[in-house]
């Protein structure tokens, strides 16, 4: 319920000095398709790569800006797999999980302009990110002795996993095991949003049917919008498929 | 001199629970009696199928048990406080098991943090199982973390004791302190913003406490609840969130800067 709906037009008290810093950190790792697909794939009048990097640049402010508040504990790690390779394009865009390394908090996540080309090695961008987030993990908790909560990782994809020679591969086989121990044992949570070209079967064996979200259209506004709740600390699977029924 | 107790609540549903069309996990229950505050407080686990209903159940209970303890009056001395919030604590989660019993539930159906404070004159005593916290303020307007949230450190966030089968048995503590003049008890939506942390180790009492007591002052009763369900809040948490602020008439009018 809105606080409107509640107190009509009373005004809440003045602001209150509130603690904002965090004794928490989560690890959310965004994972994005940067292939050649991308370049080649067209949606309102322009490669999907030139609306993905539109639509960034209109969600990293929103970002930064919950940052500021629910999102205060959260650090984001970017990686992209197609153009370049397997690369980090947050933070020092090196694979470091050290502080001031790949890790940014989310107050301050920001990206340069995304390129596209290459293959799909979506395989090695995952286990990248999972290598990442463990070791982040062991790294706040071991040096700066801060609580952690379990790592999100959330995948943007048009295609099908490859080599870094654009064959197909059937390595994904082995990383749906890992993920799929990761989440018996409750340790990740993998949100998977598909746009036309992804291959299906392939993500819900990554993801798990209710971490798989298949969009019908290149909406990659919508995909944003969608990674942003699957950020939030109390949303689960459920809640983003409500927002992802509800045409969010 | 033994002072009469103003106590302000309020309580607001998380943004979570709200988008589910759920309402707030957290109850709580305030009575005073000559003098003597009682206060519980309860956050229903959200893994739970019925948390609320064993956070409501908790609190009512709460009362009900140590109201009887009270009966005969306030102890007056360390030991007998001691001795009520001892066994206090111990027939709470009995009675919370039969009841859960009784209700025909899975106990962990009903899996409930609770923070149960009693005060008269300078005494405190507190029983706890979970993450609320109590903070006591003095006639000069100094905050002690009275009952600290538990250490953070190798703990994933959100996972505490829980009742009805609290491992430690629940935290029990007693404190005189001479010169309480006010005392807050909170759930752990708002601990991460009225607690201040040294890495994962909570450490004092954040500065808004001073303005938070001051609310027991206004003559609006719904200010506390304005404040918990308003955007400033709502910017730093998404959980369920429930402050008891009470105010003790023998040294409210001492505290400096409040008026």
């Amino acid at each position: 319920m809105q606080f409107e709906e509640i107190f009509g037009d009373d005004e809440e008290p003045d602001e209150f000095d509130f603690v904002i810093d965090t004794h928490r950190r989560r690890f959310v790792g965004l994972l994005i398709d940067t292939s050649r697909s991308m370049a080649l794939a067209q949606t309102g009048g322009m490669a999907a790569i030139d609306a993905l990097n539109l639509h960034l640049a209109e969600w990293l402010p929103k970002v930064r800006a919950e940052g500021r508040g629910q999102l205060r504990d959260v650090e984001f790690v970017v990686i992209t797999f197609g153009a370049g390779g397997v690369a980090v394009a947050s933070g020092n865009r090196k694979p470091s999980a050290r502080d001031d390394g790949a890790f940014v908090p989310a107050a301050r996540l920001t990206l340069g302009p995304l390129e596209a080309g290459g293959a799909t090695p979506m395989v090695e961008a995952v286990d990248l990110a999972l290598d990442l987030v463990e070791q982040r993990r062991r790294h706040v908790q071991e040096v700066h002795g801060q609580q952690c909560g379990g790592p999100r990782l959330i995948l943007i994809t048009d295609g099908e996993p490859t080599d870094f020679e654009g064959n197909p591969t059937d390595e994904w086989r082995r990383l749906a095991v890992r993920l799929q121990q990761s989440r018996e044992t409750g340790r990740l949570m993998l949100f998977a949003f598909g746009v036309p070209g992804v291959k299906d079967d392939v993500m819900r064996e990554l993801a798990g049917e209710e971490g798989y979200f298949r969009l019908q259209d290149l909406d990659l506004k919508r995909v944003l919008d969608l990674a942003l709740v699957a950020t939030a600390e109390h949303v689960g699977y459920r809640r983003v498929a409500d927002k992802f029924e509800d045409g969010f | 001199m033994i002072g009469r107790w103003t106590v302000l609540a309020g309580s607001a549903t998380g943004g979570a629970h709200a988008r589910a069309a759920a309402g707030s996990q957290d109850a709580h229950a305030v009575r005073e009696t000559n003098g003597t505050l009682l206060v519980a407080v309860a956050d229903g686990a959200s893994s739970a199928a019925c948390g609320a209903v064993g956070a409501t159940l908790v609190v009512g209970l709460a009362v009900q048990v140590f109201a009887e303890l009270l009966r005969a009056g306030p102890p007056r001395h360390a030991h007998g406080w001691t001795t009520l919030i001892t066994t206090g604590g111990d027939r709470l989660i009995r009675r919370f098991d039969q009841a859960a019993a009784a209700l025909s539930r899975a106990k962990a159906d009903l899996a409930t943090t609770v923070t149960v404070v009693l005060a008269h004159g300078a005494w405190v005593a507190v029983f706890a199982v979970g993450d609320g916290f109590v903070v006591a303020r003095d006639r000069g307007g100094e905050l002690d973390l009275l009952l600290a949230p538990p250490d953070a450190t190798g703990r994933e966030p959100g996972r505490t004791e829980l009742l009805p089968s609290p491992r430690d048995g629940g935290r029990r503590l007693v404190a005189n302190l001479p010169g309480l003049s006010g005392l807050a008890i909170g759930t752990d939506g708002l601990e991460s913003m009225l607690i201040e942390y040294d890495r994962s180790r909570p450490v004092r009492a954040g500065a808004a406490f001073g303005r938070l007591f001051a609310l027991t002052g206004d003559d609006d009763p719904a200010a506390l609840d304005r404040l918990l369900a308003g955007r400033q809040v709502a910017g730093l948490t998404d959980d369920d969130r429930t402050l008891i602020l009470a105010v003790s008439s023998a040294g409210e009018s001492a505290v400096p800067g409040e008026s």
